[in-house]
């Protein structure tokens, strides 16, 4: 008994003893004080929740390829470097190359001045805007303004052109609205109306829900016009003037990777297709920096071919007017010197030899880093909603324009995008997208879906379409007309689970 | 008695052993999930309260205070308003340094960090507004000066041109009306958009009384961004941030962009003979540029003032690497010696020149690489290589 008793106290004891370091080992457990330097050591990745550190995402998920997706998905998203511009076992190239991105960057970010002593020297003496990002807003697309302001974001260009559709020469194509005193700009002003428009279906779907519903902007769609007060050149009578809008400058690089050839390929096979898609490629426009012939994809017109002579290149000279190696002369048309000459001022600088404000070097650099400029990776592509969309979005023809990869081919001037896989749901084509959206004109390239879902986390807005009139997804579906009228009609007859899942598929990629 | 003691311990015990079994059978993954989503909670919650909404507070206390003092400059001068105003500049200014490690989010959605301090500015664009200011031909206000003026003829270093000559506040009889009007519709402008700033990050709402009536009475757009909860609630449905470790980056990288921000001024900013290729044209603080802009680069990376810091980006790097952390540490303090040093470098022979502000650069790459090298070891974004 008494040895039994013993056996118990001990095992008594014990369990105590036990029972006491048990409770401090769970407080302990919990301790971050104690234990938080150890269990710190995780490792924080971007690309899924459900995907742990070390395993590779899914193909769809590069947007970019795998050499031009960025993970980071913060408010900087739309200006990280591509992975592959510094891929190199060689650390002081890759160095060299990240110094040079970071010299480009600072091209587009730099507010250019009319003061010769200063940095960054060369604004006009005509010009739009005194530096890029202004209307680049953090590197995405311009934001929906109701004037034709300095206003950083508001990223609007004005036409002048015939009711046939001619840019009229008198101002040049993006219209020059600042100058730098004592000149006069072309035209002082440009005036911004919104406009309702309201469908034939009374703006609501078939279920009887409104467009918006739920939504401040219930029940509308809007979209821009602009008049021009003080127009200081001669314009034709009957002129029309036409609002178009920045876009994101991420992932350039890699549609300018997309060999000529898969472009014609995709409208020859749209042509053969049955319906009526049937997008048509830019004009063969021979560029200046090679002297060969390439096929138009850049700007809402594909009017652009490389990015080497695309809009972004060409920009910082018209947008600025900052006077380049290879374009010594001015940003301006001949009557608005004559008009500068008519005011009593001194036309001799306007029409002499010009500076340069860029040289050869500067322009190597700003294309390295407008080249190199990665895609947010694609996100949630798991989810079933996610999934559920995108076979809705195959399924009512979405992908006929909004084709979603392509491969790139040889690209020697940053071979790191030599034959990647990307996902930039476009076509390069353009389309006529019908009256209801006329500017300039009514036909427009399609543009990439690529990124657009982080919009709101990058550029605080989801302002979409050339003239900004769609303020989010729905709206920017609901404006396909012409060649999409029917893939709308197809949206607009969905339940409205599988409108919301389209929205959240194109969102994520 | 002891006996009962002794059955209550042994059950505890038992029931202990069994709660820590049922933890460890917990998988390893969900535990340091777990840990780690709470300890980014801290750091995100510190770098908010204790970085960045004390920081703005102060940047537009500071600022009201130098909008107040500059109104007289129309009113009610006295030979000591522009002394006064200078004095208010330089500590707005200081607190205007501070805040580049938060200039994500709401200052580049809106361009606010360039508009407050537009760099370079356009001395002959603002000379010609100030003569047609004097010939009656324009009135300028703050709205003026942000269309049709663009954002090279405002903000902070256009009120240094206006206020400053070598290094000294001017004189009030050289400064003419039409820049003091010009002076006041600047400092006017740079005070709404900072009030723009603070109110984005933290809800108009929450800003104090006499803030909101400043930005109600102005142009500036308001708006219901309250950017700091969603910054809280990052990896939620009610944030912009699809993930936590979204909003962590932040603030990593925004450390890193503070530095490379600093890195490249140097050499122009104490060793060009030109002196628009510095920061400080007429009030030739450099040094006091550097200072504040290290000054914010520590509360960032430490998670708010000295004696005032808790959870921070610092202990996630010292998790993974201490000794990085206490490089960082060094970084920190061989910058401020760098900057320190540069004093008098104008004074000095172009060999020592050259050989102080290569020294300053340095010092400056390298806390800028080591936080980056930070900020790489606590994130592992994938970097499939082609």
């Amino acid at each position: 008994m008494n040895s039994n008793k013993k056996i118990n106290s001990v095992v008594t004891t014990v369990l105590a003893c036990a029972g006491i370091l048990g409770v401090f080992m769970g407080v302990g457990y919990y301790s971050f004080d104690h234990f938080r330097p150890q269990l710190l050591t995780t490792v924080f990745s971007n690309v899924d929740k459900k995907l742990p550190y070390g395993v590779t995402p899914a193909e769809e998920y590069f947007s970019g390829g795998r050499g031009g997706t960025t993970f980071n998905h913060t408010s900087r998203t739309f200006e990280q470097p591509a992975p592959v511009l510094t891929a190199t076992k060689d650390i002081e190239k890759a160095m060299i190359i990240s110094q040079r991105f970071e010299d480009g960057e600072a091209f587009f970010e730099t507010i250019n001045v009319s003061d010769p002593d200063a940095p960054s020297s060369g604004l006009g003496p005509v010009y739009n805007k005194t530096t890029c990002i202004s209307c680049h807003p953090n590197y995405g697309r311009a934001r929906r303004t109701d004037s034709f302001s300095q206003d950083f974001g508001n990223g609007y260009i004005a036409m002048v052109h015939t009711e046939d559709n001619k840019l009229i020469n008198t101002v040049k194509f993006m219209l020059q609205t600042m100058a730098v005193p004592p000149y006069k700009p072309p035209v002082d002003k440009v005036h911004i109306t919104w406009n309702d428009y309201v469908d034939k279906y009374d703006n609501k779907y078939p279920d009887g829900t409104s467009y918006n519903a739920g939504k401040a902007t219930e029940g509308t769609l809007t979209f821009p016009t602009a008049t021009l007060e003080g127009v200081n050149v001669p314009l034709p009578e009957g002129y029309r003037v036409s609002l178009e809008a920045t876009i994101g400058i991420f992932g350039t690089g890699l549609l300018d990777a997309i060999p000529d050839e898969a472009i014609v390929a995709e409208a020859k096979r749209q042509a053969a297709s049955p319906g009526s898609v049937k997008g048509k490629t830019g004009a063969w426009v021979k560029e200046a920096h090679d002297g060969k012939k390439h096929l138009g994809r850049f700007t809402w017109h594909n009017t652009r071919a490389t990015l080497q002579g695309g809009s972004g290149f060409n920009g910082i000279w018209s947008v600025s007017n900052l006077t380049r190696e290879d374009r010594p002369q001015l940003f301006a048309s001949q009557a608005w010197i004559d008009q500068q000459e008519a005011l009593g001022l001194d036309t001799e600088p306007l029409t002499q030899k010009q500076p340069v404000e860029m040289t050869g070097e500067d322009m190597d650099v700003f294309m390295t880093w407008h080249r190199s400029l990665a895609v947010p990776a694609a996100r949630n592509l798991d989810k079933p909603e996610v999934q559920r969309g995108k076979a809705v979005f195959n399924a009512i023809g979405c992908a006929s324009c909004h084709k979603p990869n392509w491969t790139t081919g040889e690209y020697p001037l940053l071979p790191g995008y030599n034959n990647q896989k990307i996902w930039p749901y476009t076509d390069m084509l353009k389309h006529d997208m019908g009256k209801e959206n006329r500017g300039f004109t009514t036909f427009f390239r399609t543009p990439p879906l690529w990124g657009r879902g982080m919009m709101r986390t990058a550029v605080d807005h989801t302002d979409m379409f050339h003239d900004l009139r769609a303020r989010d997804f729905e709206e920017a579906i609901l404006w396909h007309y012409g060649e999409a009228k029917e893939v709308r009609e197809m949206f607009r007859q969905l339940p409205a689970e599988d409108r919301a899942a389209v929205i959240e598929f194109v969102k994520a990629i | 008695m002891r006996k009962s003691f002794l059955c209550i311990a042994g059950f505890t015990g038992i029931l202990a052993v069994l709660a820590v079994g049922g933890l460890a059978s917990l998988s390893a993954v969900d535990t340091r999930k777990y840990i780690a989503d709470k300890v980014v909670d801290e750091v995100l919650d510190d770098y908010l309260n204790r970085v960045v909404v004390p920081g703005l507070d102060s940047l537009t206390d500071s600022l009201m205070d130098l909008n107040k003092i500059t109104q007289e400059l129309t009113t009610q001068p006295t030979e000591q308003t522009p002394l006064e105003i200078a004095k208010a500049w330089r500590v707005a200014r200081g607190e205007w340094n501070k805040t580049a490690p938060f200039w994500f989010g709401p200052a580049i959605y809106y361009g606010l960090d360039l508009q407050i301090s537009a760099w370079p500015i356009d001395e002959p664009l603002i000379n010609r507004s100030l003569q047609q200011i004097a010939a009656g031909e324009m009135e300028v206000d703050a709205q003026y000066l942000r269309d049709p003026l663009s954002m090279s003829q405002r903000g902070f270093h256009t009120a240094d041109y206006l206020l400053f000559r070598n290094g000294q506040a001017r004189h009030l009889d050289d400064i003419t009306a039409a820049e003091r009007r010009y002076l006041s519709a600047t400092v006017q402008a740079m005070t709404e958009d900072a009030l723009s700033l603070e109110a984005r990050w933290i809800g108009f709402e929450h800003l104090a009384d006499d803030k909101k009536s400043v930005l109600k009475a102005s142009a500036v757009k308001i708006d219901d961004m309250n950017f700091g909860k969603e910054f809280l609630l990052a990896g939620s449905s009610e944030s912009r941030y699809e993930q936590k470790s979204d909003a962590l980056l932040e603030i990593f990288q925004e450390a890193v962009g503070a530095a490379e921000g600093m890195c490249p001024a140097i050499i122009d900013s104490f060793n060009n003979d030109n002196y628009k290729y510095g920061l400080a044209w007429y009030n030739q603080d450099e040094i006091g540029e550097y200072q504040n802009g290290i000054s914010g680069l520590e509360n960032a990376y430490y998670g708010g003032e000295e004696g005032n810091r808790e959870s921070s980006i610092s202990e996630l790097v010292a998790a993974h690497n201490p000794i990085l952390d206490k490089k960082i540490a060094i970084g920190f303090a061989d910058f401020k010696y760098r900057i320190e040093s540069l004093k008098n470098v104008k004074q000095l022979s172009k060999e020592q020149r050259d050989l102080l502000t290569r020294r300053a650069e340095d010092s400056c790459l390298k806390l800028e690489a080591r936080i980056e090298v930070g900020m790489n070891t606590v994130f592992a974004l994938p970097n499939v290589l082609p």
